[in-house]
């Protein structure tokens, strides 16, 4: 009891001082704005911001939600499948080495320069902001997967080895917690990656509609508020996510929160 | 632990060499023309200056590392086939950080277990954390527990899994001597307890400290710097059941003497 409430005490404390950052820095935007130190046209002041916000509530609760929705799916994709390559790659060991070398240089390929051409592949629809998003964050994943399955601890794959535990045995005993252990620890990148995915994937290939779109529009007719606006709605989904990724973490490693010091 | 009835030595080692390909180095020779047997219920300590391939060996006989020359016969099995005949705790326990001592305690039955006994493991499970006073420490997780807890839930896990030899190298965690001699005196029991029943397992253990290796093993390997082979094989004459009083006699204290020779 006494340690929970030290730990809550200690969160509380861990809120106030980024809350108090971000509310002096707002207040001192405010005053530029204001002030007419800064031209309010070009930089829109928060309370302006938060004004268009509300005068475009509808569509930006509708971009609020399609992008949302993109950034999970996608997320879910994503992981599922650079999981499923990496270990194929595993299980075949060696003789894939020249396919993973061509994944590694398709993974510097821009997507800004392929994005336009899947949309006369697959039309304006979520299957092509969807594999936008995937193609943005799969290599990244697949590589830190592969990585981490060639990196288990020698000491506990030798314990598995002295009791003759097969493939599978081992797959799904040590390697797959293992790394997804690892794909856990490195899922806030692979968030933002989908992030950024959607956002491309709305500007380019978009059915207009979404916080991506949004920005874009907004920005040809010049209401730099509503840009504001919407950037700032990105924040929250990827606030809503990373806590929703820790409460993951947590049920996933049970020790990590209640880890003695 | 399942023992076998068979005559076979427990291990067999012939001519057996293992070097390493070191970064830029060349290779470095570890060990070299290796040459020993242990027969079935006997307990052998493998003794000798760091570095000097004592892990190695105890990888080579669990198994898990491949060698170069030389033949490994585990009951008289070979290759592939001995694999699972060697119950092996590594020197940092090897426990997975996602289970709890418990449940790392039964990975080997888990693992192999069930195709051999229907016993009841989490029972046996049970019995012998109650020996190693880790039941209140049961469900917690490896990163929450100490040293000497992983070192004992790693031991208890070699127990239950149904190999007849276990293989135990040195913790290189920090354990205070006071608990290490609990975990050793408490493997001596069990040593002896088995032994009663007229069916003890083999053990090959790795220790820097001669005391241990006295008061539990009936044989010592002496082993020298790399490359290394076995310089002596010291025999321990004292009756079993051993009690730990036998540290302070004086035929303990000869052969301690003996040992610190040795590794000179």
């Amino acid at each position: 009891m006494t340690t929970m409430r030290t730990s809550l005490q200690r969160n509380m404390k861990g809120w106030i001082q980024p809350f108090l950052l971000c509310f002096a820095l707002l207040a001192l935007w405010q005053l530029m704005v204001t002030g007419r130190v800064w031209d309010s046209t070009i930089v829109p002041s928060p309370i302006r911001t938060v004004a268009a916000a509300w005068e475009f509530r509808t569509v930006l609760a509708r971009d609020f939600v399609v992008t949302s929705a993109e950034v999970s799916l996608g997320f879910l994709v994503t992981v599922s499948a650079s999981l499923t390559a990496a270990i194929m790659l595993h299980l075949l060991k060696g003789r894939l080495r020249g396919f993973y070398g061509l994944l590694i240089v398709l993974q510097s390929v821009p997507l800004w320069a392929i994005a336009p051409v899947l949309f006369y592949w697959t039309g304006p629809g979520l299957t092509t902001r969807l594999l936008v998003i995937v193609l943005t964050a799969f290599f990244p994943v697949l590589v830190n997967t592969v990585e981490g399955l060639r990196r288990i601890d020698q000491e506990l794959s030798d314990v598995f080895d002295s009791m003759n535990a097969g493939v599978w045995q081992k797959l799904y005993r040590l390697e797959i917690p293992s790394v997804l252990y690892m794909v856990l620890a490195g899922s806030q990148v692979t968030l933002t990656m989908c992030l950024i995915g959607a956002v491309l994937a709305e500007m380019l290939v978009g059915d207009m509609v979404g916080l991506g779109y949004r920005i874009k529009a907004a920005n040809a007719h010049f209401r730099i508020d509503l840009v504001f606006a919407s950037v700032a709605l990105l924040g929250v989904i990827v606030a809503l996510f990373y806590s929703g990724l820790a409460l993951l973490a947590r049920r996933f490693d049970p020790s990590s929160s209640t880890k003695e010091s | 632990m399942i023992y076998s009835q068979h005559h076979e030595p427990a291990v067999a080692v012939r001519h057996v060499s293992k070097s390493f390909t070191g970064n830029g180095s060349g290779t470095s020779v570890i060990l070299d023309d290796l040459s020993f047997s242990i027969a079935q219920g006997e307990v052998i300590g493998l003794f000798g200056p760091s570095g000097c391939g004592k892990s190695t060996l105890l990888r080579i006989l669990c198994g898990v590392l491949p060698f170069d020359a030389g033949d490994v016969r585990i009951l008289g099995k070979r290759d592939l086939e001995r694999r699972g005949l060697v119950a092996y705790v590594p020197q940092r326990s090897g426990l997975l950080p996602w289970k709890t001592l418990k449940e790392n305690a039964m990975l080997g039955w888990m693992v192999m277990g069930r195709r051999v006994s229907s016993d009841r493991p989490a029972a046996q499970a049970d019995a012998l954390f109650e020996r190693f006073g880790l039941s209140s420490v049961a469900s917690r997780y490896p990163q929450q527990s100490s040293g000497g807890e992983r070192q004992r839930t790693a031991l208890v896990r070699a127990l239950l899994t149904p190999a007849p030899i276990l293989a135990l190298d040195e913790p290189v965690t920090a354990i205070d001597h006071i608990t290490r001699v609990g975990i050793y005196e408490e493997l001596l029991t069990i040593v002896q307890e088995g032994a009663a029943f007229g069916s003890s397992p083999t053990v090959v253990m790795i220790s820097h400290d001669p005391e241990e290796l006295i008061l539990l093993c009936d044989r010592i390997l002496v082993m020298s710097q790399r490359p290394s082979t076995i310089v002596a094989t010291v025999r321990i004459p004292f009756a079993r059941p051993r009690d730990a009083e036998i540290k302070f006699s004086p035929a303990f204290a000869e052969l301690k003497r003996a040992l610190w020779r040795l590794l000179r």
